[in-house]
């Protein structure tokens, strides 16, 4: 006779899980016959490079220079995990999941990629390889890409994703912090990689992510005005104004809000903001410092830890 | 008392019809997969149509012989004749379209595609107009694919195709992906919003259609050598005398007027 701890069995089975998915995302079908993948868990401290590399980014610029960014997922997931880690004492665990998909070795001369044939998609990708600009231009997934490659690759992160699903495990399929571990170089030899975190066991996660009001404090049942700002009408409001313009036959549609006509009148402008440009710069430089002081972190990391 | 009868042969007879049926019934459910599976930003893209019946599946399975010849490329006409067997010998294909692909990119910067800033690497190889890529050009293509593609578009297809595999093999179904089932069907105007189709024949089979596939399949095929065999059978049987006046003697057996 014994007691087992239920919690501790069920971290013990996110560890099973894990080998399970391996399983998958090697075992997943292919379009083309000559699919390469890798893969790769990270648990604790090999899993909080990651974090580390966020968090020093946060720590310089404050939360408030990513409002409005296109670094806002990736600081939301960031925050998520945070949470995680902090309130239901979440053992780090991730799944990275990488391929390099900027070479075709298929001589299918198909077209897909933008080029008549694979020897020139090949001789452009070894000319002009890069990662895209989101995210500070370094954390993301290289290109150009073969897109039968990728879809070879998506369905290894599929396979994972289902079996994780199929075994009750929280996950979610993260090219945010894929690219960050990308960039970091978790995988070598890689152009693209997915994140799939694996828990915290419990419902939603990732996708009604309590752990962001938890964040910020709130105890009651109501969001705070800042939250609301953040996800609500504001939010909507700034990045489609249209939707909210007044009679769109004047040539300068006020953009609507409760009440707007007791307020000043506020308009939408397409135009430059150099204003934007330098403070999104700024997270930029300060991203790509980061990234560059913990890979080598992470390099250390390797050569003390020795794989498992 | 009503039943349901099975019997994969003869083919697209009443028992394999029936058969061929349940092969449709799995497809719905791995179209509801690919339309389930993770896809970036939630967006909508994906559109999928379900073909079956003789001739409907003749029509893509000429359709790729075609294209085995006109394409020109060496390196994949045997796969296209060969794969033209294969959907032949299906219950139905499962056709799944990116209908974003060409014309809205996901315009996250993410460099999947080429890297240039802007998903210009996407915009500047197709036509455009006021910023958006147009969709009534189809004269430039010169290659199989209108591409360049949105490499994000290309990827939740990945995911879609492996979701609804993973809902055949859960089903005990055969299945695979093919490119050229798909660019068939995108010819014949099926996922017609789609610039980017993949083809997934569906059969429920006893011997998986798709695997262990010998050299000149186009030719080497059961349905080709089952012909063959009604062909040769046909010709000595001509020789036949009249089984009326003619019998064969069975062993113990005594002939009246043999001694």
């Amino acid at each position: 006779m014994a007691f087992y701890d239920g919690a501790k069995l069920r971290d013990e089975g996110v560890l099973e899980a894990a080998k399970l998915v391996s399983l998958s995302i090697h075992k997943a079908p292919s379009l083309t016959g000559k699919k390469v993948v890798k893969s790769m868990v990270v648990t604790g401290d090999a899993f909080m490079v990651m974090m580390d590399t966020i968090s020093a980014v946060v720590d310089k610029l404050g939360l408030g220079a990513f409002t409005n960014f296109q670094f806002v997922p990736v600081v939301s997931d960031y925050f998520t995990f945070r949470t995680a880690i902090d309130t239901e004492g979440w053992s780090p665990m991730a799944m990275l999941i990488g391929a390099d998909v900027t070479r075709s070795d298929l001589g299918w001369d198909c077209g897909a990629c933008g080029f008549p044939t694979c020897a020139e998609f090949n001789k452009y990708s070894r000319d002009h390889r890069s990662c895209g600009p989101l995210q500070g231009g370094r954390v993301a997934a290289e290109g150009p890409s073969c897109m039968w490659k990728t879809m070879d690759y998506a369905m290894s992160v599929d396979w994972a994703a289902a079996t994780l699903h199929y075994l009750n495990v929280e996950n979610r399929c993260l090219m945010t912090f894929g690219g960050l571990a990308h960039s970091l170089g978790y995988l070598e030899g890689t152009s693209i990689v997915t994140m799939i975190p694996l828990g915290p066991v419990v419902e939603h996660w990732y996708y009604s992510r309590p752990g962001l009001p938890r964040l910020m404090g709130v105890k009651s049942g109501y969001l705070p005005d800042m939250m609301v700002d953040m996800l609500g009408s504001e939010f909507l409001r700034a990045r489609h104004p249209d939707l909210w313009t007044s009679l769109p036959a004047l040539a300068h549609p006020w953009i609507k809000k409760e009440k707007y006509w007791e307020e000043p009148r506020g308009y939408a402008s397409v135009g430059p903001n150099p204003d934007l440009d330098k403070a999104m710069a700024e997270v930029d430089v300060a991203l790509w410092e980061s990234v560059d002081e913990h890979r080598k972190k992470l390099e250390a990391l390797k050569q003390k830890e020795s794989f498992k | 008392m009503p039943r349901l009868y099975c019997k994969e042969y003869p083919w697209y007879a009443p028992g394999d019809a029936k058969r061929r049926e349940n092969g449709v019934l799995a497809a719905r459910l791995m179209l509801n997969a690919a339309l389930t599976a993770p896809t970036t930003g939630g967006e909508d893209h994906t559109e999928g149509e379900i073909v079956w019946g003789e001739e409907e599946l003749d029509g893509i399975a000429r359709k790729m012989e075609e294209l085995a010849y006109s394409l020109g490329n060496k390196r994949l006409e045997d796969e296209f004749k060969y794969e033209a067997v294969m959907v032949r010998a299906s219950d139905c294909v499962l056709l799944l379209g990116a209908c974003r692909a060409k014309v809205s990119p996901f315009d996250a910067d993410c460099g999947v595609c080429g890297g240039a800033e802007g998903c210009s690497y996407v915009y500047k190889r197709h036509r455009t107009a006021s910023g958006l890529i147009d969709p009534t050009d189809r004269s430039l293509c010169k290659t199989m694919w209108d591409g360049p593609f949105c490499g994000i578009r290309a990827l939740n297809l990945g995911f879609g195709i492996g979701s609804a595999l993973w809902i055949a093999s859960r089903l005990m179904v055969d299945s695979c992906a093919m490119m050229s089932a798909g660019l068939a069907g995108q010819r014949l105007g099926y996922c017609r919003n789609s610039e980017l189709v993949v083809g997934l024949p569906v059969a429920t089979l006893a011997k998986n259609p798709y695997v262990d596939i010998i050299p000149d399949y186009h030719v080497l095929n059961m349905d080709r050598l089952l012909d063959e065999a009604r062909k040769a059978y046909i010709l000595p049987r001509q020789a036949g005398p009249d089984f009326r006046v003619y019998r064969v003697k069975r062993e113990g057996e005594q002939i009246e007027g043999e001694e």
